[in-house]
């Protein structure tokens, strides 16, 4: 049973504690879903997850199937089976997308594959995110809009199935169709594959086609709340200054 | 003692020769004969130095640039249609104080309109008219100096300044631009007559813009003013020069010069806004020096002149170190506007942001010359220019030639241009929503200059945005 | 000095063809200087002339005889050896040539020494193979060739310009499409060690378009100049150049694109790597006349530096002399891959290596799959010996 352990991390952005102590446990096969306000910290939890060099992780552990990954830099950390779908990715425009996938696969799901039948897969997964053939010949990310770029990176996700995916706001800029495909995407990996599944999200969209089984709540870079989907409902309902008082107290 | 003097030069026949010296058309012997008969000579040069009472080290200098004037090629870059303007002969002044017009009639009476329209005070009129040389100081003004006073800020005539300051001056004068660096600059070495000295003492931060303008009054009405500004370090100075409102000149040539010397942890703003009237030639050759963690900022405003060459540039010395330059072109008819920005990145870490924005109308011609230039070791370096030429109507050109040369592996140069016609959705857009055409227009110059007006003091850029729309109104509709 | 001496070349002048209009070629080379203006602030030129002026080279040419029919094209060390199948030919006379020996030093050069002026004529669909090489050291190899495209016909056309250590290929091409016609250029200027002068003329009738794709390599000094004319209405070409730079080579790469043809376009990316202490240039002039209207042209340039004392030049003009266009831009840079390029690769699973040289080995890809491939059988070898 695949599980993430994150255990009182603490992270710092230059000079300035930004993650000040949290602890998640994710298993095979659940949701967990963190909201929070802007500035709580969600983008720069998952960036240091994934092991970007300005987060610096000050104390605190990463257990993947009790192994300390930690301090692992990101290559290695995605070849065990962690994907992270960027909130704003950026523009590789010399380097073909279709290089990028062939790389990746090759890497973290079977070197030996044929060309021709990982461009079958590719294909597939491509159709089923909703994304035009003409995207794999131009330059990663390279003028996509907003809801394109969500899409090309939840069909990474879907091409390299990781064990855990971390999908930083997969529903902002997205129109309804995107957003259909992508909750159609993540509840398709969870139950063939049981990938457990981290997501940010600000407006909670995604959680209209997804079923959420722990919801957090992130504040000022500590976890304010956490339960069940009613968890998201309330917040909903009352907003976050709510829980904020709530925890104060 | 003669106190005033005038002379008189063939300016016309001096730029005639250097351009066809350029195409090979004529030999050293024959320049330099009709460089004599257009009456730039030494004795020339000597008699002017002694009525400055200048010491030897400015007469040897301006001797030896005379000689380079001489000697160096015409620049490739100096267009042809120089040879086209109006220029007559220039009178040389070396201590103005004559009152070119005594009557507010002999003033063009499309001159006196637009200034009417601009609604700027009668003092203002009078100066930009050429009814004095100087202008009378408003109360306004006089705070501004008093601050100056008290912070030791030193600010007087460049002739003062070689007279009372001359260790300052020697060591930077003509250093921060080398006589030597093209034939233009080496005539203003051997001619140079009036400008501004200013000096801002260590961690002094002169908080109102100083203007130059309304301080100095400029001797010579800007033909070879020469402007030293030396921020020491820690301190913090905004300068302005030049006015929105045309300005009439009885001189048709400028070859002006400005040295600026930001010093470790130092600030300068260089603001200058320029609307000479139609017949003048405008060269100003400018450039910065910028030690440790300064900051040099260049704006510039070229509304006026047939013809205009400006280069701010700035070369980053020292590790940190930041400059920007802003420069917007307006180019009507039969006009040609050559501007640019070298910058020199010789440390690491360094930054430069130049932003070009061209307006052409009516057969106008704006052209961009940069250089941005990456210097082994200069590690950690980035530079980015925006140039964006807006084309009002089929007849203007637009031309740009940056030249990027990185010698460091670690840098990040990137460069854009976009060359745009106005835009017609634009314009009926605004249209259907109430505004004339020429209103419509005006608006999206408007809007295409903004980030250079952002720059100014508030009430440069109102009356550059009046300057802006009588301008354009000169267009009529765009059929 | 200066290439080749006088008494080396009027000898082989001597027994080549139209021997006196050759000798007025050779003296317009020898009277014109390699550069009349200097456009480029602090460096004096962009390429190195006198790299040039410092040779001192043979001449291994022979009067034409027979030239044997072949699958390809092949001029070896400046004497035409084969002609492909099918393909018409003539020798035109020297006072037939349409390009102006005056243009350029080495043009005149080229013109006073190349044993015969080719001239092809493509009347059907074609597809053309060029070897144009030196397996000599130290020789000049001239040639001159002219290739008309009829009206609604097709040219696929692979160059291979190789030059050879210490040797200069000297190679002037002119390229006419007409109307309604399609020229699809693919060309390789090697230096192989040793020097190359490339000029390319394109020039073209209405309705016509063309594809070039070329990649620059290994040369002490190499240059290329590519002038793209876009004379008539809505001519249009697609430009891609990709330089390689490593050792101490020096290449420069000048191409210009002049719209003097109504509706005409162009687009086009230039890009460079400069490894070891190479220098890379890539520069040239998009300029839309007023006789152009309703153009529109896009250049963009880009180059990576990789090495210590390796430098790159970028230098796109862009010239606009009529308000009534479509499109007018360009842009330029020179960046190093970013940190954040290097850890969204690594998120995908490449190690820091193999992210940036991913990065490396793409930034010279080209768009269409064909060139791509045959392109980078090339430039990938060079690259897995800098270990990217």
């Amino acid at each position: 049973m695949n599980t993430l352990e994150i255990i009182d991390l603490k992270v710092s952005v230059d000079n300035k504690e930004i993650i000040k102590g949290i602890n998640m446990k994710i298993r095979e096969g659940e949701i967990h879903t963190v909201m929070g306000p802007n500035g709580s910290g969600k983008t720069s939890l998952s960036l240091a997850i994934m092991g970007h060099p300005k987060y610096k992780i000050v104390s605190g552990k990463i257990i993947l199937n009790g192994e300390d990954i930690t301090n692992l830099p990101p290559d290695e950390k995605a070849k065990k089976g962690i994907f992270l779908a960027f909130q704003n990715p950026i523009e590789i425009s010399g380097v073909k997308f279709s290089a990028l996938l062939v790389a990746s696969y090759n890497r973290i799901v079977n070197p030996s594959m044929q060309p021709s039948e990982l461009f079958r897969n590719i294909r597939e997964v491509i159709k089923k995110i909703g994304i035009s053939e003409s995207m794999l010949s131009r330059g990663i990310h390279e003028g996509f809009s907003g809801g394109e770029k969500k899409r090309a990176e939840v069909m990474q996700m879907l091409l390299l199935k990781p064990k855990i995916a971390i999908l930083d706001e997969p529903d902002s800029g997205v129109d309804v169709d995107g957003l259909r495909a992508i909750g159609d995407a993540i509840n398709k990996l969870n139950a063939e594959n049981r990938t457990a599944f981290l997501i940010i999200t600000h407006y909670r969209r995604i959680l209209e086609y997804v079923k959420s089984t722990n919801v957090h709540v992130l504040i000022n870079g500590k976890i304010a709340a956490s339960g069940g989907s009613e968890l998201a409902k309330l917040i909903d309902e009352k907003g976050y200054e709510w829980i904020e008082k709530m925890y104060k107290k | 003692m003669v106190d005033e003097a005038e002379y008189t030069l063939d300016i016309k026949e001096i730029l005639s020769a250097s351009v066809e010296s350029r195409l090979n058309k004529i030999s050293l012997e024959e320049f330099h004969e009709r460089i004599v008969r257009s009456g730039l000579t030494r004795s020339l040069i000597e008699e002017v130095s002694k009525i400055k009472k200048e010491p030897e080290w400015m007469l040897r200098l301006r001797l030896k640039a005379l000689e380079l004037f001489e000697k160096i090629p015409t620049p490739s870059w100096l267009p042809e249609m120089v040879k086209e303007v109006n220029l007559g002969e220039m009178k040389y002044y070396v201590k103005p104080s004559i009152q070119k017009t005594s009557n507010w009639s002999d003033i063009p009476p499309e001159v006196r309109k637009y200034y009417d329209a601009l609604g700027i005070p009668e003092s203002e009129k009078r100066y930009l008219g050429g009814l004095v040389a100087q202008l009378e100081s408003e109360p306004i003004y006089e705070r501004v100096k008093e601050e100056l006073k008290a912070k030791k800020v030193i600010m007087t005539s460049m002739e003062t300044a070689v007279q009372k300051y001359p260790d300052i001056v020697k060591e930077y004068y003509t250093k921060i631009f080398p006589i030597s660096d093209h034939k233009f600059a080496a005539l203003h070495g051997a001619l140079s007559s009036g400008g501004v000295f200013v000096y801002v003492p260590k961690g002094v931060k002169v908080q109102a813009p100083v203007e130059g303008f309304f301080f100095i009054g400029t001797e010579g009405e800007g033909q070879f003013e020469h402007t030293l500004l030396i921020a020491d370090e820690g301190s913090y100075i905004h300068f302005i020069e030049g006015c929105a409102a045309p300005r009439l000149s009885s001189s048709s040539f400028h070859d002006g010069m400005v040295e600026l010397y930001a010093k470790d942890n130092s600030y300068i703003k260089f603001t200058t806004v320029q609307n000479w009237s139609k017949d003048v030639i405008n060269f100003n050759n400018k450039r910065a020096w910028a030690d440790r963690n300064s900051t040099v900022e260049w704006v510039e405003g070229s509304l006026g002149a047939k013809l205009s060459l400006v280069y701010p540039s700035t070369i980053l010395r020292g590790e940190n170190a930041s400059s920007t330059s802003m420069v917007v072109t307006m180019a009507s008819e039969n006009t040609w506007k050559d501007s640019g920005s070298k910058m020199i990145h010789a440390a690491p870490r360094t930054r430069s942001r130049v932003v070009s924005k061209n307006i052409g109308f009516m057969g106008g011609v704006n052209v961009y010359r940069g250089l941005i230039r990456v210097n082994k070791g200069a590690y950690q370096s980035k530079a980015h220019v925006q140039c964006d030429s807006l084309m009002l109507d089929g007849t203007s050109k637009a031309h740009t030639y940056p030249h990027n040369q990185v010698f460091e592996e670690d840098a990040d140069v990137a460069h854009e241009a976009h060359t745009i016609r106005m835009n017609e959705d634009q314009l009926f857009y605004i249209m259907s929503r109430g505004l004339s055409e020429s209103e419509a227009r005006s608006m999206l110059v408007l809007g295409f200059m903004d980030e250079i007006m952002r720059e100014l003091p508030f009430e440069y850029a109102a009356l550059l945005n009046k300057v802006v729309k009588l301008e354009l109104d000169k267009m009529g509709s765009v059929a | 000095m200066g290439i080749i001496s006088e008494d080396k070349a009027l000898k082989v002048i001597s027994n080549l063809e139209e021997e006196r209009e050759r000798q007025e070629f050779f003296k317009i080379f020898q009277k014109t200087p390699y550069q009349r203006i200097n456009d480029s602030p602090t460096v004096k030129h962009y390429t190195e002339w006198n790299e040039y002026e410092s040779l001192n080279l043979d001449l291994d040419l022979k009067p034409v005889v027979d030239v044997k029919r072949g699958n390809k094209i092949e001029i070896r060390n400046g004497n035409l050896i084969e002609i492909q199948e099918g393909v018409k030919y003539t020798f035109l006379k020297a006072s037939e040539i349409t390009i102006n020996p005056n243009e350029h030093k080495l043009i005149a050069l080229s013109t006073s020494l190349s044993p015969v002026y080719l001239k092809l004529k493509v009347d059907r669909p074609t597809e053309l193979v060029l070897e144009n090489y030196i397996d000599r050291p130290n020789i000049l190899s001239p040639s001159y060739i002219e290739i008309e495209v009829l009206e609604g016909e097709k040219l696929k056309i692979l160059i291979n310009n190789k030059s050879y250590n210490s040797s200069l290929l000297n190679s002037v091409i002119r390229i006419f499409g007409r109307e309604n016609s399609s020229v699809d250029l693919m060309m390789i200027n090697d230096g192989n060690d040793g020097y190359y002068y490339a000029h390319v003329q394109h020039d073209y009738l209405n309705d016509s378009f063309s594809s070039i794709s070329i990649l620059n390599l290994r040369s002490r000094m190499g240059h290329l100049k590519y002038n793209n004319l876009l004379s008539s209405k809505r001519s249009s070409s697609k430009i891609n150049v990709r330089t390689l730079g490593t050792e101490q080579y020096k290449i420069d790469s000048d191409i210009n694109v002049i719209h003097t043809g109504v509706e005409s376009s162009s687009d086009g990316t230039l890009k460079a790597i400069a490894l070891d202490s190479s220098l890379t240039s890539i520069r040239g002039r998009a300029a839309i006349e007023e006789s152009g209207h309703d153009s529109s042209t896009s250049i963009i340039g880009k180059s990576i530096i990789l090495g210590k004392d390796a430098k790159a030049i970028v230098a796109p003009m862009l010239e606009v002399n009529t308000g009534i266009i479509k499109m007018a831009k360009h842009s330029a840079s020179t960046q190093k891959f970013t940190d954040d390029q290097i850890f969204y690769l690594m998120t995908r699973g490449l190690d820091f290596r193999e992210a940036a040289s991913l990065i490396v080995r793409e930034f010279l890809g080209f768009e269409d799959e064909e060139k791509d491939v045959y392109f980078k059988k090339i430039i990938y070898p060079v690259l897995s010996t800098k270990g990217y």
